[in-house]
């Protein structure tokens, strides 16, 4: 919701793209003035006011106090080096939550003592509560912002925490992207981290607790599709470097099948757990 | 006549180019198996001539010429031959092909080889827009409409096939006056103009018809002058190719975090969908013309995630699509030309009116 915010897209609002924020890094790696490492969420710049913000997401059973007081002491200096601005030494910083209306009265509670404003979203709407220091930032969210549109979703394919269904989804897309790419006819061999690096390009960066959460789905995933049988779907004509048509609209049709299933099953395990 | 070089080729073409130009003047029609000079410019990502795909029962036998990247392709269904093609492949993204064989057959080859799945061959994909555009700075002679209704089975479908040739002065004005109709108006795409330039203060000229998927039929007195037509089409495409391109998903990463660059192509529609899901099945069926297959999800009422993959290519295509547009992420190294056929079948077959529409700008 917030890359979108920075872009100008159909159907949702570009109120921070009309500040000149642009995304300037995803999970940045930053040194505290304590000399700790910070990983916050994302880092956005305007160059336009000499201005970073930035943003740590969060569900409210998911802030800790360390965290947070970690992030209270990033400065300026732990980013300068970093923000893509015209004039370093002009940059300000502004760190703030964001997080859903209905979960954020934890994140307020324990970021009140910083001061920290919060982006506080619900269906509808987001406000912002509390102050930026930046003037430019409380006068564009003085009102509530309406979200009568979509957010743009695909800039980051899912998370860990995402639907079975939703990552199955993208596991199946690489699993036919893979297939047609092959031009011989030999078989076509592929593990979890095989997809996982196809779909996340920057997947060696990734957190090691990210990568093993995620590693553990796609393997359920990976293993349901091989006990449906679906690879037999995936072979391709003989002799030739083709498919039929016919095949790939009931691939589509087991897909589909498979995705309602691996929702009903795995929704059910997770809230056991 | 033998042709051995690229000389050789574009003399056989200009002779017949002014032979069928008279013929046609004269007599109104060309004798039996005189055909006029046509050209496809093609889209690959093959790499060689020699890794054409066999489709079908067409056999294809490449020749060399003199010429390092002109090449002779014979076309033969079973044992006998078909069509001939000298294949231009100068660009290696975009091949081009003239023929002089009959059209009829030529279509249906190109049609084949084109529409077969993960072949890395696609032709050029020219939308309402881009046609009206190019043709602002020739002669315009004319221009075809062509619309057949694929996504909508039942319902209030006012326009199921329209066909239309509007030959002369009038031809824009006519269509103007269709696309002001609250009904005609979604059903308006071009399929094809007719346009004429002069060179050489008045010496030469070429008439091209040119149709939305990259097929220049040519008249007239001078080779290079079609040449020069193709090259220009090409030329811009080229560039809408690029702004599309250039607004591709990519992840830049450093040991200190990483980057995202890009943002999503909008397709946009002139009328609001009724049945969106509908509309994504059609898309998504894996059949001509849109060759896509994917898989989507409703994320939210109306709002839909689609995670597909060009048939042509192989390559991902990510979308997002609510009854107002469609959302296209494109991956890095993607071929812009997807989204370009998505746009303009989609004007041919839903919505004529539907628009490209990159970070505000209509392109």
């Amino acid at each position: 919701m917030i890359i979108g915010f920075c872009n100008k897209v159909a159907g949702w609002p570009s109120i921070l793209k009309d500040l000149g924020y642009k995304v300037d890094w995803i999970e940045p790696k930053l040194f505290n003035s304590e000399g700790e490492r910070v990983v916050p969420d994302i880092m956005l710049t305007s160059n336009k006011f000499c201005h970073s913000l930035i943003i740590e997401c969060k569900g409210g059973k998911s802030a800790n106090k360390e965290q947070i007081k970690k992030l209270s002491r990033l400065t300026v200096e732990s980013i300068k080096d970093r923000a893509s601005i015209y004039d370093p030494s002009r940059l300000n910083l502004d760190i703030c939550f964001a997080s859903f209306m209905k979960d954020s009265e934890n994140i307020i509670r324990l970021t009140k003592k910083y001061s920290f404003p919060a982006l506080l979203f619900s269906d509808t709407q987001m406000r912002r509560e509390g102050e930026f220091k930046s003037k430019h930032l409380n006068e564009k969210l003085t009102d509530a912002i309406h979200l009568d549109g979509y957010p743009p979703t695909n800039y980051i394919p899912f998370t860990s925490d995402d639907d079975i269904n939703l990552i199955a989804s993208y596991v199946l897309q690489e699993i036919v992207s893979i297939t047609l790419k092959h031009s011989r006819d030999d078989e076509i061999t592929f593990d979890t981290e095989d997809i996982l690096e196809r779909i996340f390009p920057v997947w060696k960066k990734f957190d090691i607790e990210a990568k093993k959460k995620l590693r553990n789905r796609v393997d359920n995933i990976l293993r349901e599709i091989s006990r449906r049988k679906l690879n037999e779907y995936l072979k391709k004509i003989k002799g030739r470097p083709t498919w039929v048509a016919k095949s790939l609209q009931a691939f589509r049709k087991e897909c589909e099948k498979l995705l309602e299933d691996l929702g009903k099953k795995y929704t059910i395990q997770e809230k056991l757990f | 006549m033998e042709v051995e070089t690229r000389r050789d080729l574009y003399n056989l073409m200009e002779l017949k180019m002014k032979k069928s130009y008279e013929k046609l003047k004269e007599e109104k029609k060309l004798e039996y198996e005189e055909n006029l000079l046509k050209t496809y410019v093609i889209e690959t990502s093959l790499e060689s001539v020699h890794s054409m795909p066999k489709v079908g029962n067409f056999e294809i036998d490449i020749e060399k010429t003199k010429d390092k990247t002109l090449y002779i392709m014979k076309v033969y269904e079973g044992k006998r031959p078909h069509s001939v093609f000298y294949l231009d492949a100068s660009d290696e993204r975009f091949w081009i092909l003239h023929t002089l064989s009959k059209s009829e057959k030529t279509d249906r080859f190109m049609n084949k080889i084109i529409f077969s799945i993960s072949n890395n061959l696609d032709f050029l994909w020219f939308d309402s827009r881009f046609l009206e555009d190019i043709s602002k700075n020739e002669i315009f002679r004319g221009f075809s409409l062509k619309f057949e209704e694929k996504i909508r089975e039942t319902g209030d479908i006012h326009v199921k096939t329209l066909s239309m040739k509007l030959w002369g002065d009038a031809a824009s004005r006519i269509l103007e006056t269709l696309r002001k109709d609250d009904i005609l108006r979604y059903s308006t795409a071009l399929s094809g103009i007719g346009i004429k330039r002069i060179f050489n203060g008045g010496e030469d000229f070429v008439i091209e018809d040119v149709t939305f998927n990259g097929k220049f039929t040519a008249r007239g007195t001078t080779v290079d002058g079609h040449l020069y037509m193709i090259r220009k089409f090409l030329k811009k495409y080229k560039e809408k190719l690029s702004s599309i391109e250039d607004r591709s998903i990519e992840y830049e990463s450093s040991d200190f975090g990483y980057r995202i660059k890009g943002c999503p192509l909008i397709i946009k529609f002139s009328k609001s969908v009724e049945d969106i899901e509908r509309l994504l099945d059609s898309l998504l069926s894996s059949t001509r013309p849109f060759r896509l297959w994917g898989l989507k999800k409703e994320i939210n009422k109306g709002f839909y995630k689609i995670l597909g993959v060009d048939l042509h290519t192989g390559d991902k295509l990510t979308m997002e699509a609510s009854p107002e547009w469609l959302r296209i992420y494109l991956p890095r190294n993607s071929c812009g030309n997807t989204v370009l056929r998505l746009l303009t079948n989609i004007q041919q077959h839903f919505d004529s009116g539907a628009e490209l529409v990159i970070e505000d700008e209509t392109i």
